[in-house]
C-alpha cells in the first residue's frame, strides 16, 4: 500500500460523524460532573442541547462533505489499491440523505427526551455512530465493509430501540430488535462466506468477475445475502420485528431508524447487485417480484386494524419496502432513479408524521394511539393540518411529493413491462387511503379530549416545517423536476471501482 | 529427534512438577514462618532426621493419597472429578514454549533447549491461560455449593478482566523485541545497549568512549520497568493468589472453589497452583530478566573465553550448563518473590481488584503501548 | 493416510460430536457450554492443520477463553439447574427428529454438489497464517474494517452500559 496515494477525503463523512460520536461521549462526562443535583433537570436538559448542538456541527459538516462530492461529481476510493470504501455520486447523495434524516432526528430529540425523562448524552453519540456505519455501509464496495457498517449502523440502533429503559415496550423493542437483527446479520454473513467461498473475492469487482450463477454455492450465498438485507428493509416476509420495534422505541429513534435503516439497506442493496452481480436475470426478479408484492399488500391491510400510530405507521413502513421493491424489480434506469428518489421523498413524509407524534410526548409518556389524535385540530390546528399533510403524503395523494415518488416508481415498473405489479402497487396505495385518513379523522371529527395536549417546540416546529416545505415542494412542481433527472444519470457504478479489473 | 523432544519435556516435567511444587510447598511454610517470627515445618521426620522440614512434602503427599475422595451429594459428578484435571493441564504445558536454555551447535547438530520452539510462542501462552479459567469454574459450578459458586463466578470475572490487561502489557515487549518466539527473544537479551545511548541517538551529543563501558543487559526489565510491573501484577491476580486471592477467600468462602474437594483432588488444585507459580516465573524470566542469558557475558563470550581450555564441544556443553543454572536461579528468584508478596500483603477487596484492572492497569498498559510505539518511531528516524 | 489427514478427521469428528452434544444437553446448561467450548478448541485444532496459526490462537483466546467464559459466568450468575425449565412437551421430540432429518438431507445434498463446485487449493504465500502478515494486512489494505470494528465495540460499550446500568446519573 502506497501511503500517498490514499484518498483520505473519501473518508471525510464518516470521520465527521464518528469524530463527532466521540465529541458528544467526552462532553457529556466532563459537563455532568459538574452537575449540582438540586437543579439536575435543567442541567441536564442544558447539557442536552449542547450535546445536540456538537452533533448538529458534525453531521453538518458531513453533509457538507458528502455534498462537495456529490456536486463536484467526486468518484474515488479510499485505497485504490484495494478499495475498500467508495465516495462516488451514489454514495454520496444516499449519505446526504442520510446525514439529513439524522439532523433531523437529533432536532427532534432535544425536547422529546427531557419530556420521556431519558435526557442521557449516549443518546447523541449512539445515534451519530448508527450514522457512522450506515456512511461506511453506503459507501462500501466490499462485503467486509459492507457487513462492518451494517454492524456498525445496528448495534447503536438496538441500543437506542431499548434508551427508554424505564418502559417494558421499549425493553421489548430492543431486546426483540437485537435478537432479530443479529439473526439477520448471521444470515447475510453467512451468505457473504458462502459468496466468498464461491468466488474466492469479497469486493464488489470480484465478486462480479468469478460469480458463476450455475454454482450452487454462488446462488445459495446470493439468496443469503438477499434475505439478510430484506430483514433490513423490513419487507414481508422478514417483517414481523417491525411493528413491535416501531411501537416500543422512544419515537425520535423510531423517527430515525424508520428512514435512514431503509435508506442505507436499499441503496447498498442497490449498490451490490449493479456491481456485484452479472445479469443474473429473470431469477433474482422473480424474488424481488414476491417480495414487492407480498410486502405492499400485507403492509396495507396490517395497517387498517392499527389503533396505535406508530404501529400504522410502521406497516406502512413495510408497505413502502414494497413499493421501493418495485423499483428493483423493473430495474431500468428511470427506475432506479426512483428509487433514490422516493426514498428522498419518504424521509421527509414519515419523519414528518413520526415528527408529530414527537411533538405529543409529555410528562414522561407518549400520545400515539389514534385516540390521543382526537379533536386535536381544535387545540392545536397547526400541528393538525401538518399531520393531515403527511398522511395525504403517504397515502401519495395528488399534489404532494408522495404522489410524485408513486408516479416515477410506477411509470418505470410499466414502461419496464411489470404492468400488474404497478397495477397491484396502485390498487393497495388506494386501501392505504383509508387508514392514513383514520389519523385526520379523528382529529377533525371527534370530540375534543380532556386531555390538554403538549406545545410543539420550536426545534420541532423547524423539522415539521422542513418536511413539509419539502413535501410541497416535490409535489407541486412535477415538471420540472431537476433533481429528478440528475438521479436518473446518477453513476451508480462510479468510475473509482471501474478502473479495478 | 523424537527422542530428543521427549527427553526436553521429561526434563521440564521433572524440574516444575517433580521438584519445584513439591519444594515450594516447603519454602512457602518457611518464608511464612520466618516472615512471621515462628520456627516454621520441622516435625516430620524419619527416625528423628527432620532434613529442615523437607520431609513435609512427603508426608504431604502420603496424607493426600490415603484421604477419602468425596464427591457431595447433588454435585456433577463427571465435572466434579474432572475440574481438578482441567486445572492442572493448561499449568503443565504452558512450560513447553518457555526456552530454558540456548541454542547450541553440536557440529552439525543443533540443540535448542526448549520442547516447542514455535514462532506464536507468547499467543500460545495465551491461549493456554485462556483455558485455565475453566478447571475453577467447572469446580465451582459442579459442587453443588453455594460458596464454590460464589468462588467460581468470582474467578470467571477476575481472570477474564486481568486476561485483557495481561495481553497488553507485554505488547510492548514484543514490540521492542519485534518477535513473539520466546526463543528469538532471550537471544535478544543475550546482548546488552549503552545506558546513555540515546543521546547519541538523538544528537544531542556525543559521549566520550569511556562511557560505553556503563551498559545494561538488553533485558525486558529494563527496557519495559512499566510492562513489567504491570505484567507481574496482572499475572498474579490469574493465579489467584494473595493478595489476589478472592475466589478462595478463606475468610469469605470456606475456600472457594475448592471448598468440596478433599483428598488428591484437592492436592492437584494445590499443585496446579504451585506449578502455576513455577510457570509465571518462568515466563518472567524468559520475558523480562534475560531468560537462560548470563548478564554482561553473551554466549559467545563465555564459550570464546573457556574454548581454549576445554576444547569447541566441551566449552558449550558448560556454556550450556551454565545457561540451564543460570536460567533455574532467576526462575527461584522470582518464585522467592512471589513468595514475598504473598506473605506480605493483605488480600484486596474485590472492588479494588476490579478498579485496579480497569480503572488503573488498563489505561497505563495503553499509555504504555503508545509511548513504546513513540519511542521506536523516534529511534527509528533517528 | 498422513499424519494430516489422520488429525483432520480426528477434529473434524470432535467438534461435530461436541456440537451434538452442545444441542443434546438442553437441561444441564453447562454442560451444553462446556461441550461448545470441546468444538472451540477442536476447531482451533483444524486451523492450525490448515496452517492458519493466529486464527487458531485466536479462536481459542477469543471463543474458548473469553466468550465462554462469559457464557458460564452469566449461567453461573442465574444458577439454572434442570428443573427450572418446563416439562419436556411431545411435539418437541418430533421437531428434533424433524430437526435432525432436515440437517441430514442438506448434508446428503451438498456431498453430492459441493465438492465439484470447490475452486482450487491455492498455493501459500510467504509466512501465511503468521501474526506478521496478517497484521500487515490488517492495518494497510484493510485498515478502514478495522477502524470501524473499533467504534463498532465503542458503540456496544455504551449501548450495553445505558441499557445495563443500575442507575443513571
Amino acid at each position: 500500500m502506497n501511503p500517498s496515494a490514499l484518498q483520505f477525503h473519501v473518508l471525510g463523512p464518516v470521520a465527521f460523524v464518528s469524530i463527532g460520536s466521540l465529541a458528544v461521549l467526552l462532553g457529556e462526562v466532563f459537563l455532568s460532573r459538574k452537575v449540582d443535583p438540586g437543579d439536575k433537570e435543567v442541567a441536564e436538559a442544558r447539557i442536552g442541547s449542547l450535546l445536540a448542538a456538537i452533533s448538529t456541527v458534525s453531521l453538518l459538516l458531513a453533509i457538507y462533505a458528502a455534498g462537495f462530492a456529490f456536486f463536484h461529481g467526486t468518484s474515488a476510493a479510499f485505497n485504490p489499491g484495494n478499495p475498500m470504501l467508495s465516495l462516488d455520486p451514489l454514495s454520496s447523495f444516499a449519505m446526504m440523505l442520510v446525514g439529513v434524516g439524522a439532523l433531523l432526528s437529533v432536532w427532534l430529540s432535544i425536547t422529546y427526551l427531557p419530556a420521556l425523562h431519558i435526557n442521557h448524552g449516549e443518546y447523541y453519540a449512539l445515534l451519530l455512530l448508527a450514522t457512522a456505519g450506515m456512511f461506511v455501509m453506503i459507501s462500501s464496495v466490499n462485503m467486509i465493509a459492507v457487513f462492518m457498517g451494517l454492524e456498525l449502523m445496528s448495534i447503536p440502533i438496538y441500543a437506542l430501540a431499548g434508551f427508554n429503559r424505564g418502559n417494558l415496550r421499549s425493553n421489548e423493542s430492543g431486546l426483540k430488535y437485537f435478537i432479530i437483527g443479529t439473526f439477520a446479520s448471521a444470515i447475510l454473513l453467512y451468505g457473504m462466506a458462502l459468496l466468498y467461498g464461491a468466488t474466492g473475492h469479497t469486493d464488489f469487482a470480484g465478486i462480479r468477475a468469478a460469480f458463476d450463477p450455475s454454482s450452487p454455492l454462488a446462488v445459495a450465498g446470493l439468496v443469503l445475502v438477499v434475505v439478510g438485507f430484506a430483514f433490513k428493509i423490513s419487507s414481508v416476509p422478514f417483517h414481523q420485528w417491525t411493528p413491535d420495534v416501531y411501537e416500543g422505541a422512544p419515537t425520535s429513534v423510531t423517527a430515525f431508524m424508520s428512514v435512514t435503516v431503509k435508506t442505507s439497506a436499499f441503496v447498498i442493496l442497490l449498490r451490490f447487485l449493479t456491481l456485484a452481480l452479472p445479469e443474473v436475470g429473470d431469477d433474482l426478479n422473480a424474488v424481488f417480484w414476491v417480495l414487492a408484492a407480498l410486502s405492499m399488500v400485507v403492509g396495507n391491510f396490517m395497517a387498517i386494524i392499527q389503533t396505535n400510530v406508530k404501529r400504522l405507521l410502521a406497516y406502512s413502513s413495510i408497505a413502502h419496502a414494497g413499493y421501493l421493491l418495485v423499483g428493483f424489480v423493473a430495474g431500468t434506469e428511470e427506475a432506479r432513479a426512483a428509487v433514490l428518489f422516493y426514498l428522498m421523498i419518504y424521509m421527509f413524509m414519515n419523519l414528518g408524521a413520526f415528527g408529530v407524534v414527537v411533538a405529543l410526548a409529555q410528562g414522561g409518556r407518549e400520545s400515539d394511539r389514534i385516540d390521543d389524535f382526537a379533536g386535536l385540530a381544535q387545540r392545536r390546528p397547526g400541528l393538525a393540518a401538518l399531520m393531515t399533510l403527511f398522511m395525504l403524503a403517504l397515502a401519495g395523494i395528488p399534489g404532494t411529493a408522495g404522489f410524485m415518488g408513486k408516479f416515477y416508481i410506477f411509470s418505470a415498473a410499466v414502461q419496464a413491462g411489470y404492468i400488474w405489479l404497478a397495477i397491484l402497487g396502485v390498487l393497495t396505495s388506494v386501501v392505504s387511503v383509508y387508514y392514513y385518513l383514520r389519523v385526520p379523522v379523528a382529529m377533525y371529527m371527534s370530540d375534543d379530549t380532556e386531555e390538554e395536549p403538549a406545545e410543539a417546540s420550536s426545534s420541532e416546529l423547524v423539522v415539521l416545517g422542513l418536511c413539509a416545505l419539502a413535501v410541497i415542494y416535490f409535489g407541486l412542481f412535477p415538471n420540472h423536476d431537476p433533481l429528478f433527472d440528475a438521479l436518473r444519470l446518477l453513476d451508480l457504478a462510479g468510475t473509482a471501482i471501474a478502473q479495478v479489473p | 529427534m523424537l527422542l530428543e523432544v521427549v527427553l526436553k519435556t521429561l526434563f521440564i516435567l521433572m524440574i516444575v512438577v517433580g521438584v519445584f511444587a513439591p519444594i515450594m510447598t516447603w519454602v512457602e511454610r518457611k518464608q511464612s514462618a520466618m516472615m512471621q517470627d515462628r520456627i516454621g515445618a520441622n516435625r516430620a521426620d524419619v527416625a528423628g532426621i527432620t532434613l529442615l522440614g523437607l520431609l513435609h512434602p512427603a508426608a504431604d503427599v502420603i496424607k493426600l493419597l490415603t484421604k477419602e475422595d468425596v464427591v457431595p451429594r447433588g454435585a456433577n459428578r463427571v465435572m466434579h472429578l474432572m475440574a481438578p484435571v482441567i486445572a492442572a493441564v493448561p499449568a503443565i504445558v504452558a512450560f513447553a514454549v518457555i526456552p530454558y536454555g540456548g541454542v547450541y551447535q553440536f557440529g552439525d547438530h543443533t540443540l535448542s533447549l526448549v520442547v516447542a520452539d514455535i514462532d506464536w510462542g507468547l499467543l500460545y501462552l495465551f491461549a493456554t491461560g485462556s483455558l485455565a479459567t475453566y478447571g475453577a469454574v467447572m469446580a465451582g459450578w459442579s459442587s453443588n455449593n453455594n460458596w464454590s459458586l460464589l468462588g467460581g463466578v468470582r474467578n470467571t470475572a477476575q481472570m477474564i478482566s486481568y486476561e485483557v490487561t495481561m495481553g497488553l502489557s507485554v505488547v510492548g515487549i514484543f514490540m521492542v523485541f519485534g518477535t513473539l518466539k520466546l526463543t528469538d527473544m532471550a537471544l535478544a537479551q543475550d546482548q546488552t545497549f549503552r545506558l546513555l545511548g540515546f543521546i547519541e541517538v538523538f544528537g544531542l551529543g556525543m559521549l566520550p568512549p569511556w562511557l560505553d563501558w556503563i551498559r545494561l543487559p538488553n533485558w525486558g526489565i529494563f527496557l519495559q520497568p512499566l510492562g513489567f510491573l504491570m505484567f507481574l501484577t496482572c499475572i498474579m491476580a490469574e493465579n489467584k493468589r494473595p493478595p489476589f486471592d478472592l475466589p478462595e477467600a478463606d475468610s469469605e468462602l470456606v475456600a472457594g472453589y475448592f471448598t468440596e474437594y478433599s483428598g488428591m483432588r484437592f492436592g492437584l488444585f494445590y499443585m496446579s497452583e504451585f506449578i502455576e507459580v513455577a510457570v509465571i516465573s518462568g515466563l518472567l524470566t524468559a520475558l523480562f530478566l534475560g531468560g537462560w542469558a548470563v548478564p554482561y557475558l553473551s554466549q559467545d563470550t563465555i564459550i570464546g573465553a573457556i574454548a581454549p581450555i576445554f576444547g569447541d564441544g566441551l566449552a558449550t556443553i558448560v556454556c550450556m550448563v551454565l545457561h540451564v543454572v543460570t536460567f533455574l536461579v532467576k526462575v527461584i528468584v522470582m518464585v522467592w518473590f512471589q513468595m514475598l508478596i504473598r506473605w506480605s500483603l493483605p488480600r484486596f477487596r474485590y472492588d479494588q481488584v476490579m478498579d485496579l484492572c480497569w480503572k488503573i492497569l488498563l489505561p497505563l498498559s495503553l499509555a504504555n503501548v503508545f509511548a513504546t510505539a513513540l519511542v521506536m518511531l523516534a529511534v527509528g528516524a533517528a | 493416510m498422513t499424519v494430516e489427514s489422520v488429525l483432520f478427521y480426528a477434529f473434524a469428528g470432535l467438534s461435530l460430536l461436541s456440537a451434538l452434544a452442545m444441542v443434546g444437553f438442553v437441561r444441564n446448561v453447562v454442560a451444553g457450554a462446556m461441550s461448545l467450548v470441546v468444538t472451540m478448541i477442536s476447531l482451533a485444532g483444524i486451523y492450525v492443520l490448515l496452517e492458519a496459526h493466529l486464527v487458531a490462537v485466536i479462536q481459542i483466546m477469543v471463543y474458548a477463553g473469553a466468550i465462554l467464559v462469559l457464557f458460564l459466568f452469566v449461567i453461573m450468575l442465574l444458577n439454572l439447574r434442570s428443573d427450572d425449565f418446563g416439562p419436556v412437551r411431545p411435539w418437541q421430540g418430533v421437531l428434533k427428529v424433524v430437526g435432525a432429518a432436515v440437517a441430514l438431507g442438506i448434508f446428503v445434498v451438498l456431498l453430492g454438489v459441493l465438492p465439484d463446485t470447490l475452486p482450487e487449493v491455492a498455493e501459500l504465500p510467504e509466512g501465511f497464517g503468521g501474526f506478521r502478515v496478517i497484521g500487515v494486512s490488517l492495518f494497510t489494505d484493510y485498515v478502514v474494517p478495522v477502524e470501524v470494528a473499533g467504534f463498532l465495540l465503542l458503540a456496544a460499550i455504551v449501548g450495553a452500559v445505558i441499557l445495563a446500568k443500575r442507575s443513571i446519573d
